[in-house]
Parts: C-alpha cells; sequence; structure tokens
C-alpha cells in the first residue's frame, strides 16, 4: 500500500516559501512521527465507572489492548497522550477531569468511551454533565453502555487511522508556530478538521453514486 | 379449566414468601417492639403500623435519641444496627407535616427489623442527630441533609456529601427539577481553608512543632478504583487524620427512579453495583414483588438464585485482583480476569449484555435461558476453582502479601455493627450476619452453605471471607445445577406485571392492550411502603420503596452497603502507614456507582 | 326529584347516604368504588347498553346494571362479590371479540376505556382464535372534525345520545342489525351543522371516534394538564388544557355541573391554536416617530414611566387608562387602583366595543354567548365604568381627536380587534403622543399608532379568575412560564406604580385575589381555595342558569 499522503494542514499566515512546510522530507517526517505515535499510544484511564470495569477487560488478557500498540497504561497524565473517559462524569467532578486533561502534554487524545461521557447517557439529571465536551474536547465517541470490549477497540483504530493522517485537533494544533498562530490554535484545528470531515463525507458521496474520486 | 379462572397474580400462602402477611391490630400490639416502646414512650408514640410483615412506627421528633437508646439497648429489643436514614418529602402525598425522616433499624441478635418515622416541621425541619448512638448516622444524616435540607441538631460534621460545595437547594425535594443542574467552577477540599491542589505544599505545624503534611489521594488516583478522594494528614508516614470525600460519581439514582417507571428503573439500578448488577436487579424486583404481592415462578428463582451467586464469584474475584494489583501483584489480576470472561459469556448468552444485564423484571426474569444453558454454566463453575487456586497459591500463605494485610486496617466487630457493616466486610469482623441465611429470600432456603465469618477483622480476614465464599457460592452452584432447571415460566403469568409473550401481543387485542399499558403507563402497585433487602457481594443491599399507586415510585432509597462501609474509612486509616492505606481500601470493596448512587 | 329525602344504602360493607334519584353508580363513587362502564355518562340519559357497571343487589335474582338502577333506601350492594367480577370480566371479553389490533395506531390509547378496564378489571388470556374477526369501515371521514373508526366501537351510544339529546342534530345513528351493528351518518355523509359535535370525541369511550385536529400531533401520556376556562365568550366553560414542552395541543372539556355541564363549543374547543399565534415576545419601543426596536424591560418602563410622570405632572385628566374584558379581575383591579390612585386621573374605562351590553344574551340554544369576553362581569363588579358624567370610551376617544390626552395606557387589543370603526380609532390614537399597549399578540393596526408594546402574559401564562354571565367567579390555572420575555400585566403594572413612588398588590393570581377579595365589597368573603375547581357565584349575583 503507497503510504497515504500527510496532511500538512496550511496554518493561518503560512507561505509556500516557508522552507519548515514545504518539500517531501517535511512531509515524510510527519508521516513518520504519525507512525509512530500511532503505534504508541499510552492511555491515561479516567474510569469513573461501569465502562472502567469494561475497559479492564480490555487490557486484560483476554482482548489484550497491548496487540493495538495501547497496553502501556499510566495513571499519571504528564505520561500519558491518550485519555479515555470511562464512565459518567459528574458535575462533582467536572474541574478534576479538566486539571488532568490539561496537565498531558501535547500531542493528546481524548476518547469518551460509552454514552455517559459522550452525552450523559439516561442520567439527564441534576448532578450529571451531560458529555464531558463540554469542558475538553473529544477526539471519539464510542457508543454503548457500557460499549462492548471490541466497540472500545474500534474506536482506539479509528483514532489510530486518524492520528496516522495528521487529522487529529491536537496535532494540527501543534503545528501553529506563531504565537499568534497558537493563540487560535483550537480554532484553527476545529475547522481543519471540519473541512476534512466534509471532504470525507463528499468523498464517499460520490463513491455511492459511482463517479471517480 | 380455562384461563378465565385464574385471574390475577393469586395470593395463596407460600412459606418461601419473604413478605410477611397483615398482623391484625391485636397482634401488632403484642410485638414486643411496640410493647416495649408503648411502656417506655407511649407519650412519644403518634402511630404503628404493620404492611406487608415491615413494622413501622411513628413518633415525636422530639423523643427521636431517647427512644433510639431504647430501642438499641433494650434487651429485648437490641437493635444494634442503624441500617439506613432516608429523607421523605410528602408534598405530593397530602401528608401533613411535608417530611419525614425515616429510620431503619436492624438487630443482629433478633434478626427483626423495625422502621421509625419521624415528622419534621415543615418550616425548618430539624431533628437530634443519631451519631452518640449509631456511628452510621454520621454520613446517612450528611445524606439528608444534602438532598433535603433535613437540620440534625449536634451533628459533629454537617455538610454536603454527595452534591458539590456550589450546589443550590436540595434535590430530593418534590420541587427539585431533575434535571436543574449546578456547575461546579473549581475543585475544593474538605478541609476548610485548605486549597484544593494541596498536595506536598501544604504544611501544618503543630504544637508540638512537628511538621504534617496534607496528601490528595484521588479522585483520580491509580488505587482509588472508582471516583474516590481521601484527604490525608501525613505525620511521616503516618496517617494522623484523614477526610474522604465523596459524591464523585453521584448520578442521582433516586432522583431518576421518581422520574422512570418501575421497569424503567432496572437499567439504573444496574449502573449501582455495576460489577455485579444482576443482583441489584433482584433487590429492586424483590422490593416491587413485595408491594405488589407478586409470586416468582419457581424457574424464574432458579435462574435469579443461580446467576446471583455467579455475579458473587466475578465481584469479589474484581476485588481481590484489583485489591491484589494494588500490592504489586499484577499477576493474580490476569488469572481473575480470564474467568471473569467465561462468567460474562455465561451471562451474555441469557440478556445479550456483559456487564450492565437489565435481565431481572418484577416476577422474575426478562427472558428465558437459552438451551444448554444448564451445561454451560457446569461448564463454567468447573472451570472457576482452578483459577481461584492459582491466586490462593499465589497470595494466601505470601510474605509480603501476609505482612501487608495481617493487622491492617482492623475494625473490631463492636465497630462494624455501629458503622452498620454488613456483607464480607462484617463478616471478617466477626459479625455473624448472611441475609440467605437469616432472612432467606428467593430460593436460597434448603441449599447448604457455610457463611465463613472470621474475627481478625483486618484486611487479611475480608480477603480470607471473600476467597472462602467463593467456594460456597460454587458450591451453591452446584446443588442448584444438580436439581435441574425447574420447568414453568420464566416470570410470572400475573397480568399486572408481566409482559404476555409476542405472539399473542401479535395475535389478541387483550395480549396486545396488556403489552401497552406496560409499556407505556408501566404498572402500578398500591400505596404503600417496603423495605426490601438482599445479601449483595458488598453487603446487605436494602430498596426503601414508597408508592403512592402510581406508575412510578414515588420514593426509592437504597440502602447501599458501599457507602456505610466507606463512612468508617477515616476512623480505619488514624494510625495507619499511608502505604497501608492502599490494601485497605481495595480490601474494603468500595463500588462508587453504589457509594454515591 | 330534589323534594325526595335522601336514601341510604349499603355498598360493599359501606354505608353510603346519596340523593334520591342518583343511581348505584353514582353512590358507589362516593364510597370511592369506581364502577367500571362505556355507556353511562352523567350528563346524558341511562342506556345500560354495555352491561359493564353490573353489580349484585341483595334480593335481585340477577346482577344489576348499576348505572341504570336508583337507589333505594336499605339497599345491599355487592360490587367486589365474585360472580359480579367474573361477570363484568366476561362482558369485557365479549366487547373484545371483534376489536381490531390497532393500540399501536390508535389515537385514544392511553386514554382508553378498554384499555384500563383490561388491566383493572380483565386480566384474563384471550380465547378467540386469529382471523375470526369481523372486519367493519375504517377511517370514515366525518366532515372537519371527526375520523369514525366502526370496528373500534363498542356501540355504547353515547355519541348517539348527544346528537339526540345535546346537541339536537341527530346526526349520529345506528345502522343494520347483529355483529354488524355499526354507528355512522346516513350515507356515511359528513357531519355539518352541529357546532357541538366535537364533545362526541371526548365521550367516546374508546378510539372509534377521533378528532381531526388532535389525532396524531401528541400521544396522550406525554400530555401534562392543568385546569382553565374558555375566554372565548361570557359562558366562560370549564376546560383542561393539555399540553407538553410549552405547546398546547387542545382544550377539553372539564365537567362543571353549573356551568357548562360535560360540553363546550367547537369554537372555544379550536381557540387553544390561537394563543400561540404572532406572540409578542420582549417590550418593543418607537422613540419619537423612530422605527419599532425591542428592548429590554428596564428601558421600556422606564420611557413609560417617565411619559407618565410628565403627563400626570401637567394634568392627571391628560392620561386615560382602557382596562379590558379579557384580563383577569386581579389585572383589572390593579390597573383600576394604577389609573385612581397611582395616577389620578378620572379617565378609566373597559367598555371597548358595546360587548358588555350583550354579556347575558345567548348565540345559541346551548352555551355560546353574543359578547365574545370572558370578564366583562368582573370589569362590571369591580366597578371600571367611570361615573356618570365622567367620560367612557367614546369621550376617551374624542379626548384623544382633540389632542387633550397626552398619554393613553391600553390594557389589550380590543380597541383594534373588536371595533368596526377602525379608521376612527386610528385617527384618534395618531393625535396621542404617547400611546402604551399591553399586547400579547402582534397586530400591524397597533403598530402604526403605538409607541410602546408591552409584551403581556397570554390567559395560559398567569393564574387569576374571571366572572362569566352567570356572576359565577371561576380560577384558571397557570398552565407554563410566559413565552420568552413576556409578563402578566398586573405585575408590571405594580412595577410601574413602584417606580412612581406608589405602590400596589403584587404577586400571583392567588395573592391578589386574597388582596381584592379583601378590597372589594363585589368579592368580600371569596377565597381563592373556597373557589375550588368549579368556582363560587359572586356574593350578590343573582343565579341564572347555562341556556341549556
Amino acid at each position: 500500500m503507497a503510504p497515504e499522503t500527510p496532511l500538512g494542514a496550511p496554518a493561518a499566515g503560512s507561505t509556500a516559501s516557508d522552507p519548515r512546510r514545504e518539500g517531501w522530507l517535511t512531509t515524510q517526517l510527519d508521516h513518520y512521527v504519525n507512525w509512530g505515535r500511532k503505534n504508541a499510544l499510552w492511555p491515561m484511564p479516567f474510569g469513573t465507572a461501569c465502562c472502567a470495569i469494561e475497559f479492564m477487560s480490555v487490557v486484560s488478557s483476554h482482548y489484550d489492548l497491548s496487540r493495538f500498540g495501547a497496553e502501556v497504561v499510566r495513571f499519571s497524565p504528564r505520561q500519558s497522550d491518550l485519555m479515555i473517559v470511562a464512565g459518567t462524569v459528574v458535575d462533582k467532578m467536572g474541574p478534576v477531569l479538566k486539571q488532568i486533561w490539561d496537565q498531558m502534554p501535547d500531542p493528546k487524545w481524548c476518547i469518551a468511551m460509552g454514552v455517559c461521557a459522550s452525552s450523559g447517557g439516561f442520567y439527564r439529571a441534576y448532578h450529571v454533565m451531560q458529555g464531558i465536551d463540554e469542558i475538553v474536547p473529544v477526539d471519539i465517541y464510542v457508543p454503548g453502555c457500557p460499549p462492548t470490549p471490541e466497540g472500545l477497540i474500534h474506536g482506539i483504530i479509528k483514532l489510530q487511522e486518524m492520528i496516522a493522517r495528521g487529522e487529529t485537533r491536537s496535532q494540527i494544533a501543534m503545528k501553529s508556530r506563531t504565537v499568534e498562530e497558537q493563540g487560535h490554535a483550537e480554532e484553527v484545528a476545529r475547522r481543519a478538521v471540519r473541512t476534512l470531515e466534509e471532504g470525507r463525507a463528499r468523498a464517499m458521496q460520490d463513491a455511492a453514486r459511482g463517479r471517480p474520486a | 379449566m380455562s384461563t378465565l379462572d385464574t385471574p390475577r397474580g393469586s395470593t395463596a400462602a407460600d412459606p418461601s414468601k419473604f413478605w410477611g402477611e397483615a398482623k391484625d391490630a391485636a397482634a401488632l400490639e403484642a410485638d414486643p417492639t411496640v410493647r416495649v416502646l408503648r411502656a417506655e414512650h407511649g407519650a412519644a408514640m403518634l402511630g404503628v403500623e404493620d404492611f406487608r410483615g415491615d413494622l413501622s412506627v411513628t413518633i415525636r421528633p422530639d423523643d427521636l435519641l431517647l427512644v433510639a437508646q431504647t430501642l438499641k439497648i433494650h434487651p429485648e429489643l437490641r437493635y444494634d444496627i442503624l441500617a439506613d436514614i432516608a429523607g421523605l418529602d410528602n408534598l405530593l402525598l397530602d401528608r401533613t407535616p411535608r417530611f419525614h425522616s425515616v429510620y431503619h433499624f436492624y438487630s443482629t441478635t433478633r434478626k427483626k427489623r423495625v422502621r421509625v418515622h419521624v415528622p419534621l416541621d415543615d418550616a425548618k425541619p430539624a431533628v437530634d442527630s443519631l451519631t452518640p448512638l449509631y456511628k452510621s448516622a454520621n454520613w446517612a444524616e450528611r445524606e439528608a441533609y444534602d438532598l433535603f435540607g433535613f437540620d440534625f441538631v449536634n451533628h459533629p460534621d454537617l455538610r454536603r456529601i454527595l452534591t458539590h460545595e456550589e450546589f443550590v437547594g436540595h434535590p430530593l425535594r418534590k420541587d427539585y427539577p431533575p434535571d436543574r443542574r449546578h456547575m461546579l467552577s473549581r475543585s475544593y477540599s474538605a478541609y476548610p481553608g485548605l486549597e484544593a491542589e494541596h498536595e506536598g505544599r501544604h504544611t501544618l505545624v503543630g504544637a508540638d512543632g512537628i511538621e504534617r503534611v496534607y496528601v490528595n489521594l484521588g479522585p483520580s488516583h491509580p488505587a482509588t478504583h472508582g471516583t474516590l478522594r481521601i484527604q490525608a494528614l501525613l505525620d511521616g508516614e503516618i496517617i494522623v487524620d484523614s477526610k474522604t470525600e465523596i459524591g464523585y460519581l453521584h448520578r442521582c439514582f433516586e432522583k431518576m427512579a421518581e422520574t422512570h417507571t418501575y421497569t424503567q428503573v432496572f437499567p439504573f439500578t444496574d449502573r449501582l453495583n455495576y460489577i455485579s448488577a444482576f443482583n441489584n436487579n433482584v433487590g429492586f424486583a424483590m422490593a416491587v414483588e413485595k408491594l405488589m404481592q407478586v409470586d416468582v415462578p419457581p424457574r424464574a428463582i432458579w435462574i435469579r438464585t443461580l446467576l446471583m451467586e455467579f455475579n458473587r464469584i466475578m465481584d469479589h474475584m474484581i476485588c481481590i485482583g484489583t485489591n491484589l494489583v494494588d500490592m504489586g501483584a499484577l499477576t493474580n489480576f490476569w488469572y481473575f480476569f480470564n474467568p471473569r470472561e467465561r462468567i460474562y459469556e455465561l451471562i451474555e448468552s441469557t440478556c445479550g449484555a456483559r456487564l450492565t444485564v437489565s435481565y431481572g423484571r418484577v416476577g422474575g426474569v426478562a427472558q428465558d435461558i437459552p438451551d444448554g444453558f444448564a451445561e454451560h454454566a457446569r461448564r463454567v463453575a468447573n472451570e472457576m476453582p482452578e483459577f481461584i487456586a492459582y491466586v490462593d497459591k499465589l497470595a494466601t500463605r505470601n510474605v509480603i502479601f501476609q505482612q501487608r494485610t495481617r493487622g491492617t486496617g482492623v475494625v473490631n466487630r463492636e465497630n462494624a455493627i455501629s458503622w452498620g457493616w454488613s456483607g464480607p466486610n462484617g463478616r471478617a469482623s466477626g459479625l455473624d450476619v448472611d441475609l440467605r441465611r437469616d432472612a432467606p429470600y428467593g430460593g436460597y432456603d434448603g441449599l447448604e452453605f457455610a457463611v465463613p465469618v472470621r474475627t481478625d477483622g483486618d484486611t487479611f480476614s475480608r480477603y480470607m471471607v471473600r476467597m472462602q465464599e467463593m467456594h460456597e457460592s460454587l458450591r451453591i452452584i452446584h446443588q442448584l445445577l444438580d436439581r435441574g432447571v425447574p420447568a414453568g415460566p420464566h416470570i410470572t403469568r400475573d397480568h399486572r406485571v408481566a409482559l404476555p409473550e409476542k405472539n399473542r401481543v401479535y395475535g389478541n387485542i387483550e395480549a396486545l392492550m396488556n403489552h401497552f399499558k406496560l409499556i407505556m403507563h408501566g404498572f402500578s402497585p398500591p400505596v404503600g411502603e417496603v423495605y426490601s433487602y438482599t445479601e449483595t457481594p458488598t453487603g446487605e443491599l436494602g430498596f426503601y420503596l414508597v408508592s403512592d399507586g402510581s406508575g412510578k415510585p414515588y420514593r426509592l432509597k437504597v440502602r447501599a452497603p458501599s457507602f456505610y462501609t466507606f463512612a468508617a474509612n477515616d476512623e480505619m486509616l488514624r494510625g495507619q502507614m499511608v502505604s497501608d492505606f492502599v490494601a485497605i481500601l481495595g480490601t474494603l470493596n468500595i463500588i462508587a456507582g453504589e457509594l454515591d448512587r | 326529584m330534589s323534594e325526595r329525602p335522601p336514601v341510604t344504602l349499603t355498598i360493599d360493607g359501606k354505608s353510603v347516604t346519596a340523593a334520591a334519584g342518583t343511581n348505584v353508580l353514582e353512590a358507589a363513587k362516593l364510597v370511592g368504588i369506581r364502577v367500571p362502564n362505556f355507556c353511562y355518562h352523567a350528563d346524558l340519559s341511562w342506556e345500560g347498553s354495555c352491561r359493564m357497571c353490573l353489580v349484585g343487589i341483595e334480593g335481585r335474582p340477577k346482577l344489576v346494571p348499576s348505572c341504570c338502577e336508583e337507589v333505594r333506601e336499605g339497599m345491599v350492594v355487592h360490587f367486589g362479590r365474585p360472580d359480579a367480577e367474573e361477570a363484568r370480566r366476561r362482558q369485557l371479553e365479549f366487547l373484545l371479540v371483534n376489536h381490531p389490533l390497532d393500540c399501536p395506531i390508535c389515537d385514544q390509547a392511553g386514554e382508553c376505556k378498554l384499555q384500563d378496564y383490561y388491566m383493572e378489571h380483565g386480566g384474563y388470556d384471550s380465547r378467540m382464535p386469529r382471523g375470526l374477526k369481523v372486519h367493519k369501515r375504517k377511517v370514515v371521514d366525518l366532515g372537519d372534525r371527526i375520523m369514525l373508526d366502526k370496528e373500534r366501537c363498542v356501540l355504547c351510544s353515547r355519541c348517539v345520545r348527544f346528537c339526540r339529546e345535546v346537541s339536537g342534530s341527530h346526526a349520529l345513528q345506528f345502522f343494520t342489525r347483529g355483529v354488524t351493528t355499526e354507528i355512522g351518518t346516513e350515507n356515511n355523509q359528513p357531519i355539518t351543522g352541529d357546532d357541538y359535535i366535537g364533545n362526541v370525541v371526548d365521550i367516546c369511550p374508546v378510539g372509534a371516534l377521533t378528532s381531526k385536529d388532535f389525532r396524531f400531533k401528541q400521544r396522550v401520556w406525554f400530555l401534562k394538564s392543568a385546569e382553565s376556562v374558555c375566554t372565548q365568550c361570557a359562558t366562560g366553560c370549564n376546560v383542561r388544557v393539555d399540553h407538553k414542552d410549552g405547546t398546547i395541543y387542545r382544550y377539553v372539556p372539564r365537567r362543571n355541573e353549573a356551568v357548562n355541564k360535560s360540553w363546550m363549543c367547537d369554537y372555544g374547543r379550536d381557540s387553544y391554536a390561537l394563543l400561540h399565534e404572532a406572540r409578542v415576545t420582549m417590550p418593543r419601543l418607537r422613540l419619537d416617530g423612530g422605527a419599532w426596536h425591542d428592548a429590554d424591560w428596564d428601558e421600556a418602563l422606564t420611557v413609560v414611566t417617565v411619559r407618565l410622570a410628565e403627563a400626570k405632572a401637567a394634568d392627571p385628566a391628560s392620561i386615560a387608562v382602557i382596562a379590558s374584558a379579557r384580563q383577569s379581575n386581579e389585572t383589572n383591579w390593579v390597573a383600576a387602583r394604577f389609573a385612581r390612585e397611582v395616577l389620578g386621573t378620572p379617565h378609566l374605562d373597559y367598555r371597548v366595543d358595546g360587548s358588555q351590553a350583550k354579556t347575558a344574551e345567548m348565540q345559541d340554544k346551548l352555551l355560546r354567548r353574543r359578547d365574545p369576553h370572558p370578564n366583562n362581569a368582573g370589569c362590571a363588579a369591580l366597578g371600571l365604568a367611570p361615573a356618570a358624567g365622567m367620560g367612557d370610551v367614546e369621550a376617551i376617544l374624542a379626548a384623544c381627536e382633540a389632542g387633550k390626552v397626552k398619554v393613553l395606557y391600553v390594557l389589550g387589543l380590543e380597541l383594534w380587534t373588536g371595533r368596526s370603526d377602525t379608521d376612527r380609532v386610528a385617527r384618534a390614537l395618531a393625535k396621542v403622543p404617547c400611546v402604551v399597549v399591553h399586547a400579547a399578540h402582534a397586530l400591524p393596526a397597533v403598530d402604526g399608532v403605538a409607541h410602546v408594546i408591552l409584551a403581556d402574559a397570554e390567559v395560559h401564562e398567569q393564574e387569576g379568575t374571571f366572572v362569566n354571565a352567570q356572576g359565577r367567579v371561576q380560577r384558571f390555572e397557570r398552565v407554563m412560564p410566559p413565552a420568552a420575555m413576556a409578563r402578566p400585566a398586573a405585575a408590571v403594572l405594580a412595577d410601574v406604580a413602584g417606580r412612581l413612588d406608589a405602590s400596589l398588590p403584587a404577586g400571583d393570581g392567588s395573592a391578589l385575589f386574597a388582596a381584592l377579595a379583601a378590597a372589594h365589597p363585589s368579592f368580600a368573603g371569596l377565597t381563592w381555595a373556597g373557589l375550588g375547581r368549579f368556582g363560587a357565584p359572586l356574593p350578590q349575583a343573582t343565579p341564572q342558569t347555562v341556556g341549556s
């Protein structure tokens, strides 16, 4: 399989002559680095409830997450790059979650495992956060209550695919070099991700209609 | 005989039924509890009631402390455990005054229960704290303060426990909307004046000139499986003081139960103790069955009992496995997670879910077991001893393990009773109570099993009790399998609660209407209140259910065993090494879903 | 009937005293026994066709339909006797023999008596083999309002009796015999010329007659209900408002024997839709001939206060206040005190369109009156009409035209919607430098002349009382909070009074009513709780029954 063309999304203010951005070397390095990142995810399990038990199953011998290069579970946010929020996050827990996310170094990713982390689930209640995306950005939402181990593994594979393409918010934000850009990094990243998603959706529609890509 | 001739749920007398028959007035007055209370506190008694065998006494709020003292120390009564305190808001019940504080007492010697209602003033609900008599009142009263706004006079530390510091209002009051949230802007400390993120940076120099340091453990900490938080004040390696903060998984179970039909509550009960979800299903189903007097067919009881014991094994495996991980013995974790997967497969074959099963129903279970279930269960049961033996060999006589667990986290019998402990933790402290044996429900009468009891009350005892209980559970499972699956339906045919079979729903209007009403409106139990209890892997899981005759529970209070176990935590930790904290915490088997509800 | 002394009987061991002439079924209600029934209806003749209400009576060899059995002294009735229970259960089975499997697509599901009684009194397993059901015509279009499904009908004849005894249209009848008996209209023609036909949907105990307006809009078990009063005429029919998530889905008449029995007219029934139309959701301002713009309450009320204060300082008589027969007694009372005590102006009137003279006149034989306002009688009782010699609405308009009015303060929109001489109103108001209108709905004619439009709460967004044409004070509940930023006029008036350094009573409807009853002789002795669900007559009112 031919290597995928890494993204190198142009950030605001960049010029074509910027040596750090043009030429095949940078592109290939991105590709190489992303390949490494993808296959060496260090999860920080933010397990709060039922989903955490299924997460334990995922990392245990039967489902064995290490087959996918993501088994080095670290409880210290400073040593991890993938936060898996497994379980309900309540309002009392909100500041803690935010603090841990902020302590993680870039590039970092977040998986909302289960419907509680994704949307509050069936707890439409006075003390339950209606989805962790109220306070932290989420790359992958895994549905289920709790998701099966296969479901979570599928989510991690999807994330790895996104990382390999360099499409995640965190990676795009890291490419913003200037201070000004970094100020808008989140915004730029969000826009870029949206453009990508739209493009992919268009391509899928085209494919569905039988048109050449 | 046509099916027409067997209408409704029959109420034929059945000795295995776990609810009592109604008593007449004379029998009620002859009850020792009523007799003694009438003699000692005649003026305080506002009413006596007996419903489904639950004795309920209403007393004047001013006399609560004295009445509780009589209940506790009177030689004829000896209600030594304060099992639970529930708030009750009568706003929608046409009953005055608006609030009741409801106490459940249990006597470990007489194996009897009594419920005490204390009506509280509408404007300023206040009553004496029971903390001088029962240590378990400490957290229970804090909870009632948090969720209902009751003031407990002379409580040593009356502050919010489940909701957070910036919460406004008392959410279980009936006029509080279920979804009105209050965001928390920042973490906070349980020690007044101390910053939340104080770890290692805040020290306290006492009068003796010795420097002590605060350490924050949790709520996201590798050793706090679940969302627990302990702030400890250390003198070197010794914990001299600590404050346990919970509520980091308060998912408003009780409020949710009030806004869903009885059947819809089952998925919520799954998520109390999510490690053995099915046991919660059965606990809740039994409360409703008691209230509605629904007979459960033998096949359903067989399925329930079998799966509850498998769940017990699974729960103990998680507890011991993670406990050993925290002490550095990771291998045991792998050993215990493999057989868990086998049990998951068994459970999956009955209902399609692994963890949160929602398999229980009022009157039985959701669907019948598949063909070959018994053989499957036997196969799984036969695999278990091997894995238990692995861990037994690796850990039980291991010197390091023994040194770390023997004599640490000791709770003696007296304290265990005062804290309202139950289940394996209580039995490890010499509290010889097992509801499966003492108040047999479901299919437990007629089964042979031992109740392991140890007296040391330390971490090692709790480990040993669990290890032995797994073997006892296997004994029960084999007895059930030897008896064979009883024939008959997996759920009662009582049309008030059980859905008709699908082919009938699609075939005749009666079953269609029945299905429709049960799904859309749910069923409506009679007005009344019951307390029902089961022995779950963590202890006595109680459901105090109040019905106003509508399709939703008016009030559903969970007596969560983890909650009362964990309340003792601060006292247990005092004087322990900080390194033992991890081992002690793991052995208590605190499940956050159940703890915080 | 009322001359006969009440009789005492025993039902399931409980002694009950009931008025002579009532039936056993009604007497059973007094001891909390709800006897199942399809054909019996409190406001229709006794029929006894459905046999669901069978009870045992001592001394009678067979079971007796309790709806057709008058109470007698010393009667001993057994409702819960096994043979009676069994008979009712088997009767239900008969009624369901040919019933289609429609619950999932039936609009009645959730408020269907068949479903309720099966859960309560049925509980048997069906013995009817598949494929033997007798089918009848479904989806019969009976005109603008009614859809008929002949299969679902249990032939209780409530609708037939309604058309014969109440509306008099004789529109619905039984046709054919035996198992093919069905209800319908002649040749299945649409029903026309019956302004009360909507009631047959309410009284149909099953899903045979459904409302075209309501069907498939909302499942009934999701609806919440509140008790209110219809506002479309001076009769004040009692209604139940069914709503969900801020939208009202229907009015259902609520039984009040003294006012509307169990009925309401189709015109009133449709009026729920008007409540949501073209709402004014926030205060609007037009200053010094500029364009309209949205304002917040503080800004709008500052403008109003300044204008009122200026005009009052110059001459209190240069202010005129027009109250409204669509507003509650509480609002009108506050408005009157606002005019007289706070502003000191004699120009206060509510008789915008002359409808108050027609309050007692009936438009048809049943319920509807010529006066389209719900509260003309209340305004009259409050004494809102100016004293003799002082200016009424016509005089106020004349003064406007002459340029003597500096501020015109209007509650409601009747000045524009109720009069035929809209040109004159527009001409007169064009001369007024400041026109303040409390409006719940947007109206182009108002935009042309007003300067301040204050977003008013509709009647279902506040609680209060109306006085109907019989002189009966009736409560209406707050169904939902006001739309967006709208506020009840009474609260706004109290707010403005506060800004003018005066004080007016404030609070919700019940608090204001208590103040009103204490202060006003016409309402003396009445209490909010005492009004109850069915209202109470004004102390001085002459009792007067509905036309029917």
